[in-house]
């Protein structure tokens, strides 16, 4: 039990230094690591998800960085996601659910490798110079490092609408908190800020898990003592995590993680391609 | 009251409804830990209680219940976030958004019932 809350911490120190959910560190430690079948891990992982969610968001939500009337918007496309990706877990093999696991690690690879573009003098290409002008969903926060007022308008809410609908499907499926995909896509698609992007996709992201979690806790696939300790563990590691510097490290971090997952990512298809990889049904 | 005004308050307010959740659910889940601490990967799920059974176990402190309970009130965390919100936008008069909360709190029954209904 001790490794299982061990893991737990690492992964939420890792969400909060990354910024991203840490069920694609979680799930392989849990599966090879702890041999738990593939979908308790996802199980566990999305209720460890709803647990970081909801104590970063509080805070996110308090700084102004959420914008929760562009979060409830596209948790509309979200939740609708979850609970289709939810529901086809349920019919996929072991087998099958770790080959797609494996198979999403790539383009995660690629972002986290890549970043997100916190360093980029040009983060914020929709701004608009007065708050009357971002429209029902713009936004507005403090900077914090350099102290001057963001303010954004939404651009292509359709295509919000439609990467958020992925980013639900795939958190449903697999039990990823889905930011890898979410933050530069509401970024680049959307024209929103990535501070605001990253705080907005964490606030959302403990509704869309939620939609999930009722489907495997019903199936039964929520093992208790094993999620109670990797839950309990993530949150510990989340207020470590929150307090390390993350302007000092997080570029090396990121990508010591982004080899990390190249590693697992080879790995996993390398287990279920051979000799029969796990034979553990759902 | 000025939207910004209302917007603060309405921020503090999730701010709350978050962080209760997030401590309460903890405190429960630490407690179910405590109580059965044989618990681990050994365990194999494959019936989930039912709400009537967490709760009579909780009740008598039983381990697995108390640990279920906890992870209930996490999973009902967001949707008490969902209440707030679609709550404080109907009375600020953003009926817009009121509503766009009852669609995702629509959902989400759609997904309790699926699930544990």
């Amino acid at each position: 039990m001790i490794w299982i809350a061990i893991a737990g911490v690492i992964t939420g120190i890792l969400g909060a230094v990354l910024g991203v959910g840490g069920g694609m560190f979680l799930i392989p430690v849990l599966v090879f690591g702890l041999h738990i079948p593939m979908h308790n891990a996802v199980a566990t992982s999305i209720l460890a998800v709803i647990a970081t969610s909801s104590a970063v968001a509080s805070t996110n939500v308090e700084r102004g960085t959420a914008n929760m009337r562009l979060g409830m918007t596209l948790e509309i496309a979200t939740t609708a996601g979850a609970i289709g990706g939810g529901l086809l877990a349920g019919m996929l093999s072991s087998n099958m659910l770790e080959t797609v696991f494996a198979a999403v690690l790539i383009p995660t690879i690629f972002f986290m490798w890549r970043g997100r573009g916190e360093q980029d003098p040009d983060q914020h290409p929709a701004n608009v110079a007065d708050s009357r002008d971002m429209g029902a969903l713009g936004g507005t926060y403090i900077d914090e490092p350099t102290g001057n007022r963001i303010v954004y308008r939404v651009r292509r809410l359709w295509a919000g609408m439609g990467i958020s609908l992925f980013a639900g499907g795939l958190s449903g499926l697999l039990g990823t908190g889905g930011g890898a995909f979410h933050v530069p896509g509401l970024h680049l698609a959307c024209g929103v800020p990535v501070k605001a992007a990253a705080a907005t996709s964490n606030f959302m992201i403990g509704v869309t898990a939620a939609a999930s979690a009722f489907l495997y806790y019903g199936r039964g696939q929520v093992i208790p003592g094993v999620t109670a300790a990797a839950v309990l563990g993530v949150l510990v590691g989340s207020a470590i995590g929150s307090f390390t510097n993350r302007s000092l490290h997080s570029q090396s971090v990121r990508k010591l993680f982004a080899v990390l997952l190249a590693i697992l990512a080879a790995y996993m298809f390398y287990h279920v391609w051979s000799e029969g990889g796990y034979n553990v049904s759902h | 009251m000025s939207a910004t005004k209302h917007g603060d308050r309405l921020a503090r307010w999730v701010h709350w409804s978050l962080l209760i959740g997030v401590l309460i659910s903890g405190v429960v889940l630490a407690a179910g830990l405590l109580r059965d601490p044989t618990l681990g990967p050994q365990e194999r799920s494959g019936t989930a209680l039912s709400i009537p059974e967490v709760l009579q176990g909780a009740s008598r402190q039983e381990g697995v219940p108390l640990i279920n309970l906890g992870l209930l009130l996490l999973m009902a965390t967001p949707i008490l976030r969902i209440a707030v919100l679609g709550v404080g936008w109907f009375f600020s008069g953003d009926i817009h958004f009121a509503m766009v909360s009852a669609v995702v709190m629509l959902l989400l029954i759609v997904s309790i019932a699926l699930g544990i209904g």
